[in-house]
């Protein structure tokens, strides 16, 4: 093997000193490839030889004496699609033609549509593209954060800042109240969990498209009411291999929280007041106090912050290899990701790897495969996002600066209300782990015949986790285990699988030159199979490692029985379905769809729903009386309307009255469990859409506007029963919520010269949201929320503050008349306060390039959300006296006449509209500057060299006093907070 | 060649024409079709251990406790049960609405295995004997489970036509009413007396069922409730003579970690709890970390003489003074079993109870011989309990029954018993100013506050159109 690499190699040389000997001419023509025209003052650069030629009048160019070989050659000129095209100049004279096609952004280019693409024009739906370039060689382990700010009406919220862990994705608004209101995620034809979208490779996608209307969705039928985001990877092409490395290094850490915790000092003053703890009992007040023991407590002072969080360090590789020839066209890559947390403990580790293979097997027969598979570790913080003593982000700000970490053995100073050493013992000593295997597969198979096309396509959706919690027999909470004391190990297992078989057949054709006509049919089966597995023992034996061979069998008498559980859940989706796309004359499109799905969560009568859309659009710019003018160069005009479904978010069983097995006093028991509903059906939107695509001035300004007004009905509600019957409520299709809205989208290309580049990009989303009818009822609770007729969904439902009585220090609420009482009752609760969904969101950037440096930097904003700030019940609360407080806390009441808005410890801290905080914010989600090194390195072994340095959320502008405005859910509790990234990288092409 | 091409198409159309529909009627694997739930006898010994699994049990606990003068905050307390203790009692407190549902969702699965009972088919003598034993058991659940739903959200007052609860004889998907006492008291009494007559005759006996004493039991606990002050000395005598004896002072501590067998116990019913998988009393702290959420009220341990009384020895242990300088005396009262940290069988009925029920009835009843022998079943008690005990007579009822309410506070301390038997004699909750922290803000309810009827819970009146809310809330 050695001898034939080395020959290999020898031969390698010989070829390149061979090839160095010789040299040719390019030569050729530059052409406006529609009208044929030539283009003079065309680029033609040679990235390798650092030179090139413009065309001249006739559009001709000549570059000599370039050394026989490979290269890659640039043609671009403003106004029209730049070619970067591989050229072998491998005779004295090589002629090279050029056809360029205006780029009138991208108007020709075709779009991913879901199962079809087509021709920009001819789109009749409202959907954005995010192209690779502007997710690429981001540093989060979550892919789905890249996307903020990016699209209109796509509203992302972060939510952990844990690394690896998926955001909350919402296109325009939420639909419905107890469903899911997450989008399909479809990934070349599979559809995929939002838990793979965020851990795809960003590297590895060609685009993004997301679907917003019914023209667009429909095709997704039940699937599609909540938007559809689809993921395009890379292929091969027909070129010499290109060889991509990439490679990041950075850091991580905390921002500065919105809040200021006592020092020793001011926690015990604060005790004094209120009588409690160290201070109180160390006080001179106190008449059975002993203040000599002071100094042992004022000797203190930690900031337990300092020592739960931590700057985490992170580091990326890439490597990829496309090509291909005329059979054979692949992309291979590979990839690693580590990152640590900033929280102590937390890390990510993922190995990642992709082939996409497209054969062009015989003459009309293609056949394909396309694989991920993935490896990640993840170490957990326990308890994120809950108010717990350990989780060590509350433990940061609830424990006592006072309290030591370790006593004066050098032994962890743990035990009963230490809360700060308690939660670190865990955090250290404990262990908590995710390990994930993931595989998305698909093959394909393609017989071409004329105008048809028939496909068969199966793929996989594979994911196993794999979770590990070890309680140390050794620590705090190891030894408080209530089975035996001495730790416990839990180790469980989920796996998804999805299979998707796919029939289709497709056929195009134009007549006369005027008819465009696709269509689309294919019969479908979608099959998702859940099950779990898991057990936790007791009784470890410490001195082993975390195994399960620390287990102590458990005996009828050792109380150390360990327990195990486990299911299978299945359902299964059936759909057939057609997608017509008629245009005539460059001019008028028109879209219909109609797709039959069948579900196996519905009863008999109600599995089958009947979903479809029409869509339109005109062309205006193609028509005569516009197309010659100088100001507009495009304009598109699209309407829509469909009706689409949802059946995510209920059970896999709700049709079925059920019963549980469970075990009373070691017996077999049953239960019922769900009460079952026949009657229950797929939730359904009726969507309208009214777009416009335009562009002006040679394309300088580009953008879309879009209207819409989504209605979704039949919505799955749990009707509250009377719990004589037995259960709390049942899942049944009741009222309609509606959500219109308007997004802009806007680019503006403010220089664009031969050296430099300025764009601006912005986008606006308004989104409306309100609950139309909840069906036999107005109103109802749900958690601190009011789902109220006329309201939007999330609205919060709280007693409104008040202030405090400067006389008593007692608090003060509002009634529901807003007089101010003494009495905090649940009568007085009011929906005054807002939701916690936003009502605008948006991004904006500039991407800015001077030869070879360039500069990207874009913001993302949410308006009009309110957060319950759970940590503020908490951190100002003299109720809670014995954790930390927040430095406010001591101008709490405490003589009449005090005027403060801190009410005295006598009285019970309720929540209120006091809690309620505006999340509104506007962060600088990304800053990177890069630089590329011009020419070839190496004798032209490296192609292009890029360095880049880049920032996450260096700037956040909010005034909420919790970790971070962008929660995913109503209540800010001690969520893992969102680091600020910085790193380095490389971009090397071979 | 051709005829591939024309063979590939009629394929592939063929596969874009095949129904998938037999993939729609999934079953599910984890949990079983209603309608199969029932069909053998075993299936419905599975449905009562259902309905024993479902009883919560300590609730009634948590009520009488936290209300009371039983319990007072510990300085480690960051919340748990504070609403309750106090006394925010609202509609949608979570104790409340958690009692409410637990019984009724705990009421509905016994109905479903009492209607099930007639469509099972015995195939022999035994196993007609079991369905009519399981229907003595769920009948006298059904009547326990009501009465304690009776005992939280309703007045005691004795006229006919007050506001009951409503009481589910039937597993039904509806909007029930509020049943009027007098129909509430019916539906109750023919529940327990037809569970006295199943259990009766079945013979079988066993203190993790419902039994034919617990059944008497319960009688006699209605009785004492409804001042039926005749039945309820009967019915207690008939327990208290049934053979079950008061357990000694040696086996005191294994009364308390459930290591006595049933001959030597004096417990007449009780949920087990094998291990601390099938819950935890963590009423008093938290097991994990065992913070203290409450001592034992310094009124309470007051109450015991602490040398000689085998309950204190138990039960408490005195921890010197918390971190406030307070005497702290931690309760361990459900807290005996070696490595099962708060791991207890729930309690729900013990012999001593019913001494104490016939000594309030014969105290009631007044006059020189009743009154001695309500003085006999307390000192027959403390015989039990201390060590050399100095023996009690009465003189007149009042004193009696002072005498008596605090032996019942002694004996059945955080069992249950507390808040009702002050709401029982229209006494107020009074705790001591000692028991009382900058975290407790409320020292005592009196005798006539509305808080000693329980709101119905939010989350019922918001389903139900039919439910009326108790007065004052």
């Amino acid at each position: 093997m050695l001898k034939k690499i080395i020959l290999f190699l020898i031969l390698s040389a010989v070829a390149a000193s061979a090839a160095l000997a010789q040299s040719g001419t390019l030569k050729g023509k530059v052409t406006d490839s529609q009208s044929g025209e030539s283009l003079p003052g065309v680029n033609i650069y040679i990235d390798q030889l650092e030179r090139g030629a413009a065309s001249g009048l006739d559009g001709d160019y000549e570059i000599n004496n370039i050394p026989y070989g490979t290269y890659f050659v640039r043609i671009s000129l403003i106004g029209y699609l730049t070619i970067e095209e591989f050229v072998d100049i491998d005779q004295p004279e090589v002629t090279y033609n050029i056809p360029l096609e205006v780029d009138v952004v991208g108007l020709e280019d075709v779009v991913v549509t879901g199962y079809t693409d087509i021709s920009r024009n001819r789109i009749t739906g409202s959907l954005t593209t995010v192209s690779n370039k502007d997710i690429e060689s981001i540093p989060v382990g979550s892919f789905d954060q890249m996307l903020q700010g990016r699209a209109p009406g796509v509203f992302i919220s972060t939510g952990s800042g844990q690394p690896g862990e998926s955001a909350t994705i919402r296109i325009r608004g939420s639909g419905s109240i107890t469903g899911s209101n997450t989008p399909l995620f479809v990934m070349d034809g599979i559809p995929i969990s939002s838990f793979d979208f965020a851990s795809i490779n960003p590297n590895d996608i060609e685009n993004i498209s997301i679907l917003r209307d019914a023209s667009a969705t429909a095709q997704y039928g039940s699937r599609g009411a909540n938007g559809v985001i689809i993921v395009t990877t890379k292929r091969g092409n027909v070129m010499d291999a290109q060889v991509r490395y990439t490679a990041q290094y950075g850091y991580s850490e905390a921002g500065d929280p919105p809040f200021d915790m006592m020092n020793t000092e001011e926690k015990l003053m604060f005790e004094e007041m209120i009588q409690i703890g160290p201070g109180w009992a160390t006080s001179e007040n106190n008449p059975n106090g002993d203040p000599s023991a002071r100094g042992d407590y004022l000797a203190i002072d930690n900031n337990w912050a300092d020592i739960f969080f931590r700057r985490g360090y992170t580091q990326t590789h890439d490597l990829s290899v496309a090509g291909g020839n005329k059979a054979v066209r692949y992309y291979v890559s590979g990839s690693a990701f580590q990152q640590d947390g900033i929280g102590l403990r937390s890390a990510l580790e993922r190995y990642s790897m992709r082939v996409n293979i497209d054969v062009n097997a015989r003459e009309n027969f293609d056949i394909g495969f396309r694989a991920q598979g993935g490896y990640s570790e993840s170490d957990f913080i326990e308890s994120e996002g809950g108010v717990f003593l350990y989780n060590s982000f509350a433990a940061a700000y609830l424990a006592n600066p006072y309290e030591r970490l370790y006593d004066d053995e050098g032994e962890l100073a743990t035990g009963p209300g230490l809360t700060g050493a308690n939660a670190y013992d865990a955090l250290v000593n404990d262990i908590f782990v995710r390990n994930e295997i993931k595989v998305v597969g698909q093959a394909y198979a393609r017989y071409r015949l004329s105008k048809f096309s028939f496909t068969q396509q199966v793929s996989l959706d594979f994911r196993e986790r794999y979770f590990s919690q070890w309680r140390n027999p050794l620590s705090t909470l190891g030894q408080s285990t209530p089975q035996g004391g001495s730790g416990s190990l839990t180790r469980s297992t989920n796996r998804l699988s999805g299979f998707t078989s796919n029939t289709n057949a497709r056929y195009a054709n134009e007549f006369a030159g005027k008819h465009q006509v696709d269509v689309f049919v294919a019969n479908e089966l979608i099959l998702n199979h859940f099950q779990s597995f898991g057990f936790t023992g007791y009784g470890l034996n410490p001195k082993l490692g975390p195994t399960p061979a620390s287990i102590t069998p458990g005996s009828p008498t050792n109380n150390l029985i360990p327990s195990v559980g486990g299911g299978f859940t299945a359902n299964n989706l059936w759909s057939i379905f057609g997608i017509f796309d008629y245009s005539f004359d460059r001019k008028y499109n028109l879209k219909a769809t109609v797709r039959r799905d069948g579900s196996s969560r519905f009863g008999p009568g109600n599995q089958y729903a009947v979903l479809w859309s029409l869509g339109s659009s005109w062309v205006a710019t193609n028509e005569d009386f516009l197309s010659d003018n100088d100001i507009l160069s495009n304009l598109i005009v699209r309407l829509s309307y469909g009706k689409t479904g949802n059946q995510f978010g209920i059970g896999d069983y709700q049709r079925l009255a059920t019963f549980a097995s469970t075990s009373f006093a070691g017996q077999t028991a049953i239960i019922p469990a769900t009460p079952g509903n026949n009657n229950l059906q797929w939730e359904t939107a009726y969507k309208l859409n009214l777009g416009f695509d335009f562009s002006f001035f040679s394309d300088r300004i580009s953008g879309t506007l879009d209207l819409y007004n989504d209605r979704t009905e039949d919505l799955f509600i749990n009707q509250q029963l009377s719990r004589t019957t037995g259960f709390t409520s049942l899942e049944v299709n009741a009222g309609s919520v509606r959500n219109r809205g308007i997004e802009i989208d806007l680019r503006f290309d403010v220089v664009r010269t031969q050296n430099s580049l300025l764009t601006l990009n912005g986008n606006y989303a308004y989104n409306d949201n309100e609950i139309m009818d909840l069906g036999q009822v107005d109103e109802f609770e749900l958690g601190t929320s009011i789902i109220r007729e006329g309201l939007p969904l999330g609205t919060h439902y709280v007693v409104g503050w008040a202030g405090v009585d400067p006389a008593t220090g007692a608090p003060l609420f509002l009634d529901q008349n807003g007089n101010v009482t003494r009495t905090f009752s649940d009568d007085f609760l009011v929906a005054n306060y807002g939701s916690w969904l936003p009502t605008v969101t948006g991004g904006f950037g500039l991407d800015y390039s001077y030869r070879n440096f360039s500069v990207r930097a874009q913001f993302n904003y949410s308006y009009g959300n309110n957060i319950f700030n759970n940590q503020l019940y908490f951190q100002e609360n003299p109720n809670f006296g014995q954790y930390n407080q927040r430095r406010v806390m001591l101008t709490m009441w405490q003589n009449p006449g005090d005027v403060t808005e801190i009410q005295s410890n006598a009285f019970p801290r309720q929540f209120t509209s006091k809690d309620i905080e505006d999340a509104s914010y506007l962060r600088l989600r990304n800053i990177l500057v890069s630089y590329t090194v011009p020419g070839n390195l190496f004798r032209n072994q490296i192609k292009g060299v890029r360095i880049f340095v880049q920032a996450q959320n260096l700037l956040t502008f909010t005034k909420f006093t919790g970790f971070d405005p962008e929660d995913y859910n109503n209540i800010a509790q001690y969520a893992y907070p969102l680091p600020r990234i910085f790193t380095s990288g490389i971009d090397i092409n071979f | 060649m051709k005829y591939i091409k024309y063979l590939m198409t009629a394929v592939l159309f063929a596969g874009i024409l095949t129904s998938c529909e037999d993939y729609l009627a999934t079953t599910p694997y984890d949990s079983i079709d209603a309608t199969a739930a029932f069909q053998t006898i075993q299936d419905l010994s599975d449905g009562a251990n259902g309905v024993y699994g479902s009883i919560s049990g300590q609730n009634i606990y948590s009520i009488n406790a936290l209300m009371t003068d039983e319990l007072r905050r510990a300085p480690t307390n960051t919340g748990q049960g504070m609403q309750v203790y106090n006394h925010d009692i609202i509609p949608s407190e979570g104790t409340v609405s958690g009692a409410w549902s637990n019984a009724y969702i705990t009421l509905d699965r016994l109905n479903r295995v009492i209607e099930a009972i007639d469509l099972v088919e015995a195939s022999s003598v035994d196993e007609e004997a079991l369905k009519e034993r399981i229907r003595g058991e769920m009948l006298g659940v059904r009547a326990y489970l009501h009465f304690d739903l009776y005992r939280i959200f309703v007045d005691y007052d004795l006229d006919d036509s007050g506001l009951a609860v409503p009481y589910m004889t039937a597993s039904n998907v509806g909007n029930p009413a509020r049943d009027i006492k007098g129909d509430f008291h019916t539906l109750l009494l023919a529940d327990i007396n037809e569970s006295i007559n199943l259990l009766e005759a079945s013979g079988y006996f066993s203190f993790n069922q419902f039994n034919y004493l617990a059944a008497l039991g319960l009688k006699a606990r209605v009785a004492l409730y409804l001042k039926d002050w005749q039945t309820a000395i009967d019915t207690a005598s008939e327990v208290i003579n049934s053979g079950v004896s008061l357990t000694g002072s040696d086996r005191y501590q294994e009364l308390w970690s459930d290591a006595l067998q049933q001959s030597d116990s004096e417990v007449l019913f009780k949920l087990p709890r094998l291990t601390s998988s099938d819950g935890t009393i963590a009423l008093t702290e938290r097991t994990g970390n065992e913070d203290i959420f409450f001592y034992a009220s310094n009124k309470v341990a007051g109450l015991y003489n602490q040398n000689e009384d085998v309950r204190y020895d138990v039960w408490f242990v005195n921890e010197g003074v918390d971190s406030n300088n307070r005497p702290a005396v931690r309760v361990y009262k459900y807290n005996q079993r070696p490595g099962q940290k708060n791991t207890a069988d729930i309690k729900m009925m013990r012999l001593s109870e019913m001494y104490l029920i016939r000594a309030e009835a014969y105290a009631n009843l007044g006059g020189a011989t009743n009154l001695s022998s309500a003085a006999a079943d307390i000192n027959e008690l403390r015989s039990e309990r201390l060590n050399n005990p100095a023996p009690v007579s009465y003189t007149t009822t009042e004193q009696a029954i002072a005498n008596i309410l605090e032996e019942r506070q002694r004996e059945l301390f955080i069992e249950g018993h507390r808040f009702f038997d002050l709401k029982r004699n229209n006494l107020p909750i009074e705790r001591a100013s000692g028991d009382i922290d900058g975290g407790t803000t409320s020292s005592g309810l009196s005798a006539d506050d509305h808080r000693f009827v329980w709101p119905i819970p939010q989350s019922e009146m918001f389903a139900n159109e039919n439910m009326v809310q108790n007065p004052d809330y």
